[in-house]
């Protein structure tokens, strides 16, 4: 018996008893009897999807089983067979207006594969000696029309993913990698569209965060990187703008499956800032270590500087949007200043120590910048989760500031004795503000 | 209502995109397997390492192993056409390498792999080799037609076949032969031959002398 079940059970006695009227039984028992139903079909969508998944790889396996023993124009049509029927079956779903995501997603899947298998069967029947990239990037584009018919998980996800693989091998083989968002675009309005329909699905959440992560890893691939350390205020605007956007469009009390893009945009950015209160990034950075050999393309390190101007400006537009929706206010001091504020500056921050970095190649002076504003971020982080009684933001704090000091103690010249006790010191004092604060908050809510 | 429009484009043209895209890949291929010229290539060895991956023989092309000898350089990359002429023995080679679509004749498009300047070497008095340039250049191509996919349990006995077929010591003896058709640059490979007979009867017999 799940939550729901004991709750529907629970009601029939209060209502019994006298506790609740019939009329607010009612509406109880009908809101909880649709929770119900979602959950089953998400059980539905999970077996649905298996069971398209096994459907797909026995037909492949019974094809190349006998495939020799068929003729060329029976091996072309049966590589035609999985499409049809995928695009049939979409057809008579979009004829009667079927709705149920217990048949979309396994479709989706169905129809992805189909797409493979299609490519992978005409290959092999008319010896096409053609490379994984080009294989891939033909797989990923035909993969558009399905995620638009089904807006399924697996070919959203599968889009993304396939797009990053390309870019992987095209980046290799000295492609034309930028061309990854453009096709990416292509999936915005699918995005859109999947957004406006569930607004704060766990189907959204999963799709979010293929996506996003996938892109940040193809920000690095795609980069031309001509411009020693460029990258620093490439990330931290993409990181800066992935949390912002999060909190301006994301559910604020939602778990972490849901709020994707400030989940992957606070733990980026706490990333990205954290390898530059080290010396190394700073090093060699700026015009003066220009790299200009022929394994760059000048034209598309274009690409490059238009992102390290854009995503800032995308980020300081995305605060704005995000004070509309939790203003800052003065009147309370520094406590009247969101979180998100001193986060959402870090490509500024970084842009001025970059400046900094290349004119006068120092390393010392960003490395120490970036771990004053890092420190100072951390116990912001810490001082709002106390405030907000947000374990999850004061573990966040601590975390930084514990990471900071074992970080840069560990890359000094001290023995591993003094190391070591640091560890368990700093070890300790985790559990203890777990601790503490824990039993602080658990007071807190019972007075 | 602006993004159901977008959607419903999308999927229309993504679902037509999907058919088109294998009817004129299979199209294509089917023109040249009917009204493409034949070519006989001869076959060369390839790296043992490398001559197998899954169902599929690793080819290789004694008018194209070692690269294609030009006048000029090619950017990688880029887009090539290899004219094809037949030698005295009739065999297929490539008698000269354009970037522009030759108007006629019988001729390959492929795919710049890179090219270097091209050397020969020059015997010295102490019989020692050395290498002078040529002043031409070695063109090497990422070709179309470098697979020939076989059934998983008749792969192991083709690459036997294929590898005796192109043995130095045997190769006078026994000779594999691709036969490709070549169609307004699309080339298809038809068969494998090994001393006359397509590569699955040789396999066939093979099989049948097997206690």
């Amino acid at each position: 018996m799940n939550h729901v079940q004991y709750l529907l059970q629970e009601l029939k006695v209060w209502t019994e008893e006298g506790l609740l009227d019939a009329e607010t039984s009612g509406k109880i028992a009908s809101r909880y009897a649709q929770e119900q139903n979602r959950s089953s079909s998400w059980s539905r969508i999970i077996l649905g999807s298996l069971g398209a998944l096994l459907i797909g790889l026995g037909v492949i396996a019974l094809l190349a089983a006998n495939w020799d023993a068929l003729s060329r124009p029976v091996r072309t049509m049966i590589a035609f067979l999985p499409l049809t029927a995928c695009v049939l079956a979409y057809a008579i779903a979009w004829k009667k207006a079927w709705t149920s995501r217990g048949f979309f997603e396994p479709l989706g899947i169905f129809w992805s594969i189909s797409i493979g298998a299609g490519i992978s069967l005409i290959a092999q029947t008319y010896n096409i000696s053609g490379d994984p990239e080009s294989f891939v990037l033909s797989w990923t584009l035909l993969l558009l029309p399905i995620l638009y018919a089904t807006q399924a998980v697996v070919p959203c996800v599968g889009y993304f993913a396939g797009l990053l693989s390309w870019a992987c091998m095209s980046q290799y083989s000295n492609g034309i990698t930028v061309l990854y968002w453009p096709f990416a675009l292509l999936a915005l309005p699918a995005l859109l569209a999947i957004r406006s329909g569930a607004p704060g699905s766990i189907r959204l959440g999963l799709i979010v965060w293929g996506a996003a992560l996938c892109s940040t890893a193809a920000l690095g691939v795609s980069l031309e990187k001509t411009l020693p350390g460029l990258w620093m205020i490439i990330y931290a605007g993409a990181f800066a703008a992935l949390l912002l956007a999060g909190t301006a469009y994301e559910p604020s009390e939602a778990p972490i499956l849901q709020t994707p893009l400030r989940t992957l945009g606070g733990c980026g950015l706490a990333v990205v800032l954290y390898l530059l209160i080290y010396d190394w990034p700073w090093k060699e950075v700026g015009w003066d270590h220009y790299h200009a050999s022929s394994e760059y393309n000048p034209l598309f390190a274009y690409f490059d500087y238009a992102l390290a101007c854009l995503l800032p400006i995308l980020a300081g537009f995305l605060l704005l949007v995000a004070n509309r929706k939790s203003p800052i206010t003065l009147q309370n001091g520094i406590r009247g200043i969101p979180l998100y504020v001193p986060w959402g500056i870090a490509p500024v921050i970084v842009a001025a120590a970059y400046i900094m970095a290349s004119k006068n190649n120092d390393l010392f002076i960003p490395a120490l910048t970036m771990m004053i504003y890092l420190g100072g971020l951390g116990l912001a982080t810490l001082a709002q989760g106390l405030l907000d009684r947000s374990m999850r933001l004061v573990n966040a704090g601590v975390l930084i500031a514990i990471a900071i000091i074992l970080g840069k103690f560990f890359s000094s010249e001290i023995g591993f004795t003094v190391k070591g006790i640091a560890f368990i010191c700093s070890g300790i004092c985790f559990f203890l503000v777990n601790m503490f604060v824990g039993r602080y908050l658990k007071r807190e809510e019972d007075v | 209502m602006i993004l159901k429009k977008i959607a419903a484009v999308m999927i229309v043209v993504g679902i037509c995109a999907q058919f088109i895209l294998f009817a004129a890949v299979i199209l294509r291929r089917e023109c040249a397997l009917r009204y493409g010229e034949l070519c006989r290539f001869e076959t060369a060895p390839v790296d043992p390492f490398d001559a197998f991956r899954g169902q599929y023989v690793q080819l290789d092309y004694k008018a194209l192993t070692g690269g294609v000898v030009t006048d000029r350089s090619f950017t990688r990359n880029t887009w090539c056409y290899l004219l094809i002429a037949p030698d005295t023995n009739g065999y297929a080679v490539v008698a000269s390498v354009t970037d522009k679509r030759p108007a006629s004749g019988c001729y390959i498009k492929a795919r710049v792999q890179w090219s270097s300047e091209d050397y020969q070497p020059k015997p010295e008095p102490d019989n020692k080799y050395h290498t002078v340039k040529t002043g031409k250049w070695r063109v090497h191509f990422l070709l179309p037609f470098s697979r020939y996919y076989m059934p998983e349990k008749l792969a192991p006995k083709a690459e036997d076949a294929y590898r005796r077929a192109n043995r130095s010591a045997a190769a006078k003896a026994e000779r594999a032969l691709a036969r490709v058709r070549v169609w307004k640059g699309m080339a298809v490979i038809e068969d494998i031959e090994i001393n006359g007979k397509p590569i699955r009867v040789c396999i066939d017999e093979a099989l049948k002398k097997e206690p």
